[in-house]
């Protein structure tokens, strides 16, 4: 590697980075540090005859690489953004702010950046400069047109709406999407409603709206003469938006081991390439370079430049300019070349996924292909397909092994089939994507040959669909992953550098074999140091998960059993089970729910458990006893028998897991207790583990809370209380408090809820009697543990 | 210049082409202790060449080359990067040091016009260039004599003739040029450059058109020159 400076730099300039996000070690003076260490090394360097000039050179260049990767990070990292208000919500507020940049436009909905100048609310005008996210929804088409014109880039507009705090990490493992908008400069959400407006303040042309206009332009296009799949498949690889290709497509893209398609790779930047080759080959070398050239800067603008497409390019003119300057091209260089411009740009780059996973594949290609190729040339295979059909495989192996960490680490999955699937998915998108890039250049000439390549892609895109949904949708198509770190990750990755050269080293095939088994086990092995269970086997974990508004509480048994009591809301547009519940279950390696409770028939509690029913892992069931003048309980009784979940109604129970017992303290023979409201009707659940017990009431109010003190008194003492109707003022009587007696308590609620829930009363009920509150809407989910003696409440964000 | 040339050493640094040997900015394409390998075919060696390869059908008067193509590993690597590796600046290169070995000889003919040796269309579309046209460059940039290219033109592909005996080249490549500017080389003494001469045949029927096309006299000469029972050239494998 002595040979390339780049390469070197570059590695020292990443592990200067590495250090300062660690170590945090950068203060003010470093740049004294430096300019000194600079102003050392220039004197050496002009020295002609200083004695080992190059053996003290070399390390103090290095130092100065290091310092400045470290320095240039430090000072990037000191403008974070964060959240600008104290409140979590700011209604009806009248935003002030110049257009900076605008998404594609989706059907009925829009979203744009905007540069904030100052907000006028109810309370009077606040000042404050930061970018905000606004979000656009149910937009008739005149309306969105309407928009549109007035959006442009560099305008400045008033907008009303109310401005949140972005959704971060609330239960354990969960995407943290706050932290995602602050690393990306956005440090609050717009939401714009139907009674909002949006007016036009002034105008200013920008340069950018050429951009701008050239992506929806396309974006047109597509949609004009594709099908929506189509369409949103070609937005989404050629222009970089993914915001029409939905979850769970995306989900079997990923099972299947395919889902850098769906990312604009460096492999369509190569496809680029070749089209202006194979366009320009007519012309003269210099001609046909700069046309190239101009293609590919062309495409990263199209694109908004994402890091995959910025390293391809700046490797692929990396390539041209060595052409062109009659000097070698070398990948290791080239890929260095990029990565530096990359990282001198935003430092920040080398954490983005996108990067990480884009520079891990390529480097692992050039650096593993050749051995696989010399392997395969060493069978001597006479037939030339099977040759390339090896060849082939060899590269995409090649990627998996590269990115395997990174794969695993942001997917969590581990794709089997990827090989297969990449054999047919990779020519079929080379197809897709030139299929639609002649669309586009036909267009202007011609509508009619456009749309002929236009129904052609359509049925291209829907076999690639076809196909990854058949490949993906299996279970056998991939491994769920959880417990894997970054130290796992660094471990395989010394592991496969260590193996490659210990490979070469090992003469005999049976002692190749051998160590390859060994070392596949001391990995097996390795990464398992590190793993530890947040719901541990052995003890009684009571996990409130946060849904938003609702409930949703997780119980894992001492003997390994679960239950799960409610699972929140769903709507159209938030789907509590698929979204949060069944990923978080993935997360926690819990396959299924032994007794699912629902406490009683309201939407925030019920209605999450639909999608779990569909997915099979609800074993058995608890309900209320079924009211038949209630519309939604009839149709939820019917929905249960059609999935054959068996079902019971609440009565007198007790339910033994292992050493834990759950008792269902219902009565449903009782007409003082039938006779209550759906609330009132709730499962109440008394949960005993050796000296510990937890209390959870559902949604009940004051008249079963009596009718429970009178008929359990005691019995109702518990550790910790599940404070009823997410501490709404009907529930929590002094009474009730007086019977259960808890130390601790924990409330679920949405985050700002139009219930105000929970109440100022309630709280201070519990404060006052020193009871420890714990809230889902102030700190997500919340975990408590017991051994049987004592209850220990869990801190998952460390 | 010396300065942009270490600049860009640092981005894109050179290496030997055979030994790859990291160059520095003085140095081109090979590195000194390369260079000293290189030796050049003697004038004895040269005249009993030509014999061989163009006296029987007399349209070639002289001939010269610079280099020994098997025998001269650097050489080899030289073309092979030109011609495989798509490098053109090694052309020009070889064309300078070729015009610097056979400075005198070449001078002696007192030629009027250096002509390469076209390249089909389709040959030329998929290398992006004629490699002999960057040879014929650097010889034109050392002694000063003029170069044009699309004087003559290939009509007819051919196949790489590698495999192909003496008789058989022969064959192939009847009529695959034609004249396509008659006017600049009636009664005019022309240099035909190839990379490399095996066995001669291509030189032999471009010098047949030039001829009866009006030249005056036609000489050939090539960068390296090769036995005809030369037989190489899997293409190397290069990392794209």
């Amino acid at each position: 590697m002595n040979r390339f400076p780049v390469v070197n730099s570059i590695i020292i300039f990443c592990f200067g980075i590495l250090a300062e996000s660690y170590f945090k070690f950068i203060t003010d003076k470093t740049i004294f540090v430096i300019g000194t260490l600079l102003i050392v090394s220039t004197i050496i360097f002009l020295i002609k005859k200083f004695p080992f000039k190059i053996k003290i050179l070399n390390p103090l260049i290095y130092t100065i690489i290091f310092l400045m990767g470290a320095l240039h990070f430090g000072l990037d990292k000191n403008d974070t953004v964060s959240y600008p208000f104290n409140t979590a919500r700011l209604k009806n507020a009248a935003v002030f702010g110049k257009v900076k940049s605008v998404e594609l436009p989706q059907k009925n909905k829009l979203k744009f950046l905007l540069s904030v100048d100052s907000i006028h609310t109810q309370k009077g005008k606040i000042k404050r400069k930061f970018n905000l996210l606004c979000n656009l929804k149910e937009l008739s088409n005149r309306k969105q047109n309407a928009i549109l014109q007035k959006i442009r880039i560099g305008n400045s507009i008033k907008i009303s709406g109310s401005i949140y705090k972005p959704r971060n990490r609330r239960n354990p493992g969960e995407f943290n999407y706050e932290e995602y908008l602050n690393r990306n400069d956005i440090a609050a959400l717009l939401s714009f409603g139907r009674k909002d407006s949006l007016s036009l303040i002034e105008e200013e042309p920008n340069l950018y709206n050429i951009v701008a206009d050239a992506r929806f332009e396309i974006n047109r296009i597509f949609k004009e003469l594709n099908n929506e799949k189509a369409s949103g498949f070609l937005k989404g690889i050629l222009l970089a938006d993914r915001g029409e290709i939905d979850f769970s497509t995306r989900e079997k893209f990923v099972n299947a081991g395919v889902v850098h398609i769906l990312a604009v790779s460096g492999l369509h930047v190569g496809f680029i390439v070749l089209i202006f080759i194979v366009i320009s080959s007519r012309f003269n070398l210099y001609i046909r370079s700069a046309i190239t050239i101009i293609g590919l800067l062309a495409f990263l603008i199209i694109t908004n430049s994402p890091a995959s497409v910025v390293r391809a390019s700046i490797m692929g003119v990396t390539l041209i300019i060595t052409f062109l300057l009659n000097r070698k091209f070398n990948s290791y260089n080239a890929l260095a070349i990029a990565a530096l411009i990359i990282l001198i740009i935003d430092p920040m780059e080398l954490f983005n996924p996108g990067f990480q996973l884009s520079f891990s594949a390529v480097l692992s290609i050039v650096a593993i292909y050749p051995i696989f190729s010399r392997g395969i040339y060493k069978f001597g295979i006479k037939n030339q397909w099977i040759n390339k059909l090896l060849l082939f495989f060899s590269v995409s192996l090649a990627a998996q092994i590269g990115t395997l960490p990174f794969t695993i680490l942001y997917f969590n999955k581990l794709s089997i089939i990827a090989l297969f699937a990449n054999l047919i998915v990779i020519p079929l998108v080379a197809i897709i994507v030139s299929t639609g890039i002649v669309t586009l250049i036909f267009y202007p000439i011609s509508k009619w040959i456009a749309g002929v390549y236009a129904y052609a892609n359509d049925v291209l895109v829907s076999w690639l669909h076809y196909f990854v949904n058949f490949a993906g949708g299996t279970s056998i198509s991939h491994i769920n992953i959880f417990q894997f770190s970054i130290l796992d990750a660094l471990i395989f990755y010394t592991l496969i550098i260590l193996g490659f050269y210990l490979y070469r080293s090992l003469l005999s095939p049976k002692a190749k074999v051998l160590f390859i088994i060994l070392l596949s086990l001391n990995f097996a092995l390795l990464i398992q140091l590190d793993n530890s269970k947040l719901l541990p086997d052995n003890k009684l974990s009571i996990m409130a998960i946060d849904i938003g508004q609702g409930d949703a509480t997780l119980i894992k048994f001492q003997n390994n059993q679960t239950a799960l009591v409610d699972a929140g809301n769903a709507t159209k547009s938030f789907d509590n089970g698929e979204m949060v519940i069944y990923p978080l279950l993935q997360r926690l390696e819990i396959d299924s729910i032994d007794y699912g409770f629902i406490t009683h028939v309201d939407a925030d509690h019920y209605r999450g458990f639909f999608s779990l029913f569909k997915k099979g892992i609800i074993k058995k069931l608890y309900k209320p006893v079924l009211d038949r003048s209630l519309n939604k309980d009839l149709r939820l009784d019917s929905l249960i028998r059609a999935e054959k979940i068996p079902l019971k109604y609440y009565h007198n129970d007790i339910i033994s897991f292992g050493n834990v017992r759950l008792y269902v303290l219902n009565d449903s023979t009782s007409l003082k207790t039938m006779n209550l409201s759906t609330n009132d009707k709730s499962g109440i659940f008394k949960i005993e583990y050796g000296e510990t017990s937890f209390l959870l009431t559902g949604d009940a109010g004051f008249k079963i809370e009596k009718y429970l003190v009178n008929k359990f008194n005691k019995f109702l003492n518990s550790d910790v209380l599940k404070v009823g109707h997410h501490g709404s003022k009907h529930s929590t009587s002094k009474g009730f408090l007086d019977a259960v007696n808890p130390k601790m308590s924990f409330i679920s609620a949405g985050v700002i809820n139009r219930f105000n829930h929970p109440t100022p009363e309630v709280i201070s009920l519990l404060e006052s009697r020193d009871i420890e509150i714990h809230r889902t809407d102030l700190s997500g989910a919340i975990i408590y543990q017991s051994d049987g003696e004592q209850i220990e409440f869990i801190n998952w964000r460390e | 210049m010396k300065f942009f040339n270490q600049i860009l050493d640092f981005f894109l640094p050179r290496i030997c082409v055979t030994c790859n040997f990291p160059l520095n900015a003085n140095q081109k394409l090979l590195c000194p202790n390369c260079v000293t390998q290189i030796s050049s075919p003697s004038p004895e060696v040269l005249q009993k060449e030509y014999e061989r390869k163009f006296l029987d059908d007399s349209f070639v008067n002289d001939f010269a080359a610079a280099f020994i193509f098997k025998s001269e590993k650097a050489i080899q690597d030289v073309v092979h990067s030109l011609k495989y590796q798509r490098r053109f600046g090694s052309g020009v290169w070889l064309g300078k040091m070729a015009g610097d070995i056979l400075q005198n000889k070449i001078l002696n003919w007192q030629a009027d016009l250096i002509l390469p040796v076209p390249l089909h269309t389709l040959k030329k579309a998929e290398r992006g260039f004629n490699q002999s046209y960057f040879i014929a460059k650097g010889i034109s940039k050392q002694l000063g004599v003029k170069t044009k290219p699309g004087v003559i033109k290939r009509i007819k592909f051919t196949e790489t003739q590698t495999h192909l005996n003496s008789l058989e080249r022969k064959a192939n490549i009847r009529n695959a040029f034609k004249l396509k500017k008659q006017k600049l080389i009636k009664n005019k003494s022309i240099i035909l450059i190839d990379d490399v001469v095996t066995t001669g045949a291509t030189i032999n029927e471009c010098a047949r058109i030039l001829k009866e096309g009006g030249a005056l006299k036609v000489f050939a000469l090539s960068a390296a020159l090769a036995d005809y029972q030369f037989t190489s050239s899997r293409e190397p494998k290069h990392q794209v």
